[in-house]
């Protein structure tokens, strides 16, 4: 197998731990704007060509696999137009801005791996409680996805778990649904408490729909606590 | 002339945007252009649908990088890189700018200044450093153009800029001493966005040092003159 890379200097740990797991180990050509990525490439042997010789490697066309993990989508949407000529089967290019996946889908890229969608959830679960969270664990099934829920506030309303399963049960949809307590064990108890994660997965359809489902339970709930604290405040009338 | 406007000329248009588009956005999706992309380099928002591709830039507020990205992105050897925003910019300006370059008269051409009070009052004051640094030199008269047409040679640089990307290159073209720099006013005006108020000073003063590192680099000025001149900008500029 032939392997293309465009590498920054960030991810040339990752990306070549994984290259040398691979057996039988693949032919390797890299390239670069970095200075550090040259002499680590001397280091481990790998071929190494400047950026802007690219263009005239003829050898290209030979190759099966091109993986871009330059610094910026720029960068690597100018790579890809770069070696869009020479027909290489499978293309992966690394997404550092979300709002930039439809320039890359038009231009033809095969796959392609959101960085900033893993570190926008995990930041979103830590900052964000109360708020579902979803992610494309792979981005090679994107019909595939997660979604995370973090209860603080609606705990108080009294959730039983198995509301919830039954609801999700009436559904018939196909996805799996756990809740975890805050240290990552299965619950053993009644009611959803306070850090407790529901954790979903199936397709995208499918846990679209039961997300909305629960959040209307969840309103639900809410309307009714409102109601029960509006009976218990006692008001004066005037006049 | 039809064979010269469906994508043959070697042009590749950019429009520089905060959020939105307007009468511009019909120029950049001209079909005389073989590459076309909208860069929206603030926070516009909602998801924008458009005819041409749109690109989002980070970090966002920087009008410098924007202009490096849209460089990247176009493969061709003239670029044209408009303010989207602007509601001066029309087909006609365009296109005769082009001919002048493809003929070969000038190396860039810009036009339509924007005015802000407060840029412009710290450009003149960075202009009159510059001048007493390289005498032979003339940079342009106003702080930034909504409308930059060039061969791509000149844009192709590896400094970073906070704001003026242009001067920079028009600063490499009138090094050259053959190429020809054309500026123009097509009396009209625009508003330079209230987002940008407060940074002023921090984008002319990145210019200037951007500008005095190219010099270092090019070997005009010797490199132990232009590292005390870039101390001396850090107090003269506050």
């Amino acid at each position: 197998m032939k392997v293309f890379l465009a590498l920054s200097k960030n991810y040339f740990r990752q990306v070549i731990s994984l290259i040398n797991n691979m057996k039988p180990s693949p032919k390797v050509l890299v390239t670069s704007s970095d200075e550090e990525v040259e002499v680590l490439c001397k280091r481990f042997g790998f071929e190494f060509r400047k950026l802007m010789e690219v263009q005239s490697i003829e050898e290209l066309h030979n190759y099966d696999m091109a993986i871009l993990a330059l610094a910026e989508d720029s960068e690597n949407i100018s790579m890809f137009k770069i070696i869009k000529s020479f027909n290489i089967p499978i293309v992966i290019a690394l997404l550092h801005n979300k709002d930039n996946r439809d320039i890359f889908i038009n231009e033809g890229v095969h796959y392609i791996i959101d960085e900033n969608e893993y570190i926008n959830a995990n930041l979103s679960t830590m900052l964000l409680p109360d708020t579902w969270v979803f992610i494309t664990p792979i981005s090679l099934v994107p019909k595939i996805k997660v979604a995370f829920y973090r209860v603080l506030r609606r705990a108080l309303l009294g959730i039983s778990y198995d509301d919830v399963r039954y609801l999700l049960s009436k559904l018939n949809l196909n996805i799996y649904v756990e809740f975890f307590n805050r240290f990552g064990n299965r619950t053993t108890g009644h009611v959803l408490a306070a850090g407790d994660y529901i954790v979903m997965s199936g397709f995208e359809d499918d846990v679209n729909k039961a997300v909305k489902e629960l959040e209307k339970l969840f309103r639900k709930y809410e309307e009714i606590q409102a109601s029960r604290i509006l009976q218990q405040i006692k008001t004066k009338e005037y006049g | 002339m039809k064979f010269l406007r469906h994508g043959n000329r070697n042009i590749g248009i950019a429009g520089l945007s905060l959020g939105e588009v307007r009468k511009a956005g019909r120029v950049i999706a001209d079909k005389m252009f073989s590459e076309r992309y909208v860069l929206f380099y603030g926070f516009p928002s909602k998801r924008i649908i458009m005819k041409t591709k749109v690109f989002y830039v980070d970090p966002p507020l920087i009008r410098g990088k924007a202009m490096k990205v849209a460089i990247k992105l176009i493969h061709q050897p003239i670029v044209v890189i408009i303010n989207a925003e602007s509601n001066c910019i029309n087909k006609d300006l365009v296109e005769k700018s082009i001919d002048e370059i493809e003929s070969g008269e000038y190396a860039i051409h810009m036009s339509i200044p924007y005015t802000s009070t407060k840029l412009e009052m710290l450009y003149r004051k960075a202009t009159s450093i510059l001048l007493n640094i390289f005498p032979n030199v003339n940079l342009p008269n106003y702080p930034s153009y909504s409308l930059i047409v060039g061969v791509r040679k000149y844009f192709d640089l590896d400094e970073d800029t906070l704001w003026n990307y242009e001067h920079l290159a028009t600063f490499m073209a009138l090094l050259d001493g053959k190429t020809k720099v054309r500026i123009d006013d097509s009396n009209c005006k625009d508003n330079v966005q209230p987002v940008f108020s407060g940074m002023e000073e921090l984008f002319i003063k990145s210019m200037l040092k951007s500008i005095i590192r190219l010099a270092i680099r090019r070997n005009i000025i010797e490199r132990n003159i232009g590292l005390e001149l870039l101390k001396e900008i850090e107090v003269n500029m506050q």
